[in-house]
């Protein structure tokens, strides 16, 4: 593979186009400086560009060269430091599979190798965003009988996400919506796809949905131990930036909520609702 | 006495307020598997679904099925001599509160545990029929908690054991004695009869299982149990050692330990504010039992009959075999790497990893991220220490309590002047 550090190679963003990407770079017996997304706009004088067609065949052969030599659990590393938002993370995982053909399934045990080392904290951190997101994921219950939620997740978990939620609610019609990056899982029972969205929708709750979100309030303010108070813990395990879209948080009345454009919970109004207002709830 | 029902609202306030005091709140173990038309699954890591103001997670719904009880333990806020509220949910009520937050995604499942109301057996006749409801009718498949309750007959036991995912029996007390004087109406052997079955019926249905891979699984998350801390006079040691017989005799997967908070009007029971570093430093020490194969007696022995305020559990055992240290990170076995202060599982595993491919330094060590924090004291790197630092006792102590920085933390000293740095090193060195 020759050395000509000065060829960016330029991609659609998906999985597949970057992987289709890494077979050209074999094909063309290159070792690219970068590879990044074609929207991305920055261009540099002395580099040249490739722009690459994503083509779903060259990508299932690359993946399939993966999972054969280094094993599946190689290819969910980097498929989920993709979905990370870091920089540079398309050419750290061309580093990495270059490393998995090289060593196969001990390609790991090189954390001493930035590429590798960046690749598997990377798909840590996403992998342990979803995980919290699987938790902290707040449903409300639509008067069409959808149940939806909101998420502005760091790293791009949807996809994650649609997988879990879609095994566990497998009868349960949801819609899961990542505001941040204008993307929503639909499942209606029977299929899930991720559609691209604009704005934020006009929300009419079921008429129960006021009673469970106070009954839920109430549960969550009435289960703490007093004399164990201890907020710092809470902050370690549960950030604020998800508080913002979790029932327990959030203040506002759902009458007022009900068919409004675009109100949303901001962190400004984020405090802890008191017994006292469950109670007239 | 039952003449006002209350509402739902009020119903969930004082059955969650009864119920908090367990300190279980754990989804994991069971990987029990969505069926056609069901909802919910079980994740086998768990998840924790939110965390209430006190730092601990909120995985399931943790309510009890009534606060109406016959017995008086004096440890207890629902004893039936105290003066609180009093409600009672309908197995209707709850299967229906489970499945409407499940849907919300507020809640990984339900756990379900209850005062006895009339006799063990009536109890547990309620939370069968409850986890019927949701496990037959309404196809749920979520995590299941439930509480075993003492003195019921064994055929409850077994058919409660077919719902849930786990099984609890609480044993509170951690000595026969101290139930004695605390809890009278309740005995050792009604505890541990429903512990023996539990751990029984889930080597058989494993035996089941080889045989005819659906049959139905008996409590597949195991079982589990929680001890309160500080309400007797039991030491560290006592607990520590009930708990390796614990795992070791009846496969528990958890043991819980619970700082007492005062609440009794006994005058034996403490009145002062829970042991919480106390209580840490037992879950401290369990995870060693659990996960680092040392063993209770290893920890704390005669002459050490509780855990250090200042360091934990592991570091203080470091401390007194300094014989053992410093370990070579390149060639000691994965077992005594575990061993070393301020290296965990993950970096453990990640050690033995990496030196197959190449000898390690310290260098390495930080760009692989292990803390070198505490472990720099007790380990070499192909025979070097971290920056020359010389590995002796009396050296090592004053370090790691500089680094702590542990002034004025620990608990209240009965003597006018609080211990120096040098008491406390000379408590941790056997010199005092």
């Amino acid at each position: 593979m020759s050395d000509r550090r000065n060829v960016i190679y330029l991609y659609d963003g998906s999985f597949e186009g970057l992987l289709t990407a890494v077979f050209d770079c074999y094909l063309n017996h290159e070792r690219p400086l970068n590879i990044e997304p074609s929207y991305n706009g920055q261009l540099t004088l002395d580099s040249e560009y490739r722009s690459i067609e994503t083509d779903t065949e060259k990508a299932r052969r690359v993946a399939d060269k993966i999972i054969d030599c280094a094993g599946g659990k190689a290819y969910r590393h980097m498929y989920y430091t993709h979905l990370s938002e870091y920089e540079h993370r398309e050419i750290n995982i061309f580093g990495y599979i270059r490393m998995c053909l090289k060593f196969g399934k001990t390609a790991d045990n090189y954390l001493t190798v930035p590429c590798v080392d960046f690749v598997l904290n990377a798909s840590y951190y996403t992998g342990h965003e979803a995980h919290k997101y699987t938790g902290f994921v707040r449903f409300s219950e639509l008067d069409s009988g959808v149940f939806y939620s909101e998420i502005e997740p760091v790293h791009n978990v949807l996809p994650i996400l649609a997988e879990h939620f879609r095994k566990r609610y497998s009868n349960m019609a949801f819609l899961l919506h990542d505001i941040k990056r204008q993307m929503c899982v639909v499942y209606n029972g029977k299929e899930c796809v991720i559609r691209e969205t604009e704005g934020l929708p006009r929300l009419s709750y079921s008429e129960n949905e006021a009673h469970y979100r106070s009954l839920w309030k109430l549960f969550y303010n009435t289960v703490e131990i007093k004399p164990r108070h201890n907020e710092k813990c809470r902050m370690t395990l549960m950030p604020k930036r998800y508080w913002r879209h979790m029932t327990e948080f959030n203040d506002i009345p759902i009458s007022k909520l009900n068919n409004q454009e675009q109100i949303r919970p901001s962190y400004q109004g984020i405090r802890q609702a008191s017994l006292s207002d469950n109670r007239q709830a | 006495m039952k003449t006002d029902i209350p509402i739902i609202e009020e119903k969930l306030r004082i059955l969650t307020d009864a119920a908090k005091y367990d300190a279980s709140c754990c989804s994991s173990g069971s990987g029990r598997k969505n069926t056609s038309g069901g909802i919910g699954n079980a994740s086998i890591g768990g998840i924790c679904h939110s965390f209430s103001a006190d730092g601990r997670c909120i995985s399931l719904l943790k309510i009890l099925l009534t606060n109406y009880c016959i017995y008086d333990c004096q440890y207890c806020v629902n004893r039936s001599s105290n003066d609180v509220e009093r409600a009672a949910f309908t197995p209707r009520e709850i299967a229906d509160l489970t499945i409407n937050f499940y849907k919300r995604n507020y809640i990984e499942g339900l756990f379900l545990s209850s005062a006895v109301v009339k006799n063990p057996d009536h109890t547990m006749e309620l939370i069968i029929s409850a986890l019927t409801i949701l496990r037959v009718e309404y196809k749920f498949n979520g995590y299941i908690h439930a509480k075993a309750i003492p003195g019921a007959s064994k055929e409850l036991v077994a058919q409660l054991g077919l719902l849930c995912d786990r099984m609890s029996v609480n044993i509170e007390l951690p000595s026969s004695a101290a139930l004695q004087k605390f809890a009278p109406q309740k005995t050792k052997q009604n505890i541990v009869a429903p512990m023996r079955q539990i751990r029984d019926g889930i080597i058989s249905n494993k035996e089941e299982l080889t045989v005819y891979k659906k049959a139905p699984r008996f409590t597949p998350g195991g079982q589990s149990t929680q001890m309160i801390i500080g309400a007797s006079p039991d030491s560290d040691k006592t607990i520590l050692n009930l708990s390796q017989n614990l795992y070791d005799k009846f496969h528990l997967k958890r043991v819980y330990f619970s700082a007492y908070i005062p609440m009794g009007t006994n005058p034996l029971l403490p009145t002062s504010a829970p042991p919480l570093l106390r209580e840490h430093r037992l879950y401290q020490a369990d995870w060693l039992l659990r996960y680092y194969s040392f063993r209770a007696d290893e920890l704390l022995d005669d002459e050490h009959e509780s855990f250090s305020n200042i360091v934990d559990p592991k570091c203080e055992w470091a401390l007194r075999h300094l014989e053992l240290f410093p370990v070579e990170i390149n060639s000691a076995p994965y077992e005594m790497i575990m061993r070393i202060p301020g290296i965990g599982i993950k970096s453990a595993l990640k050690i033995v990893r990496c030196r197959r491919t190449h000898s390690l330094s310290f260098e390495d060590l930080r760009k692989m991220r292990i803390s070198m924090k505490r472990a720099k004291y007790f380990c070499t790197c192909g025979g070097r220490t971290f920056n020359n630092l010389w590995l002796r006792q009396e050296l090592i102590t004053p370090m790691l309590l500089s680094d702590n920085n542990v002034s004025g933390y620990g608990q209240i000293s009965l003597f006018d002047d609080a211990p120096t740095k040098e008491d406390k090193i000379k408590c941790l060195t056997g010199e005092m």
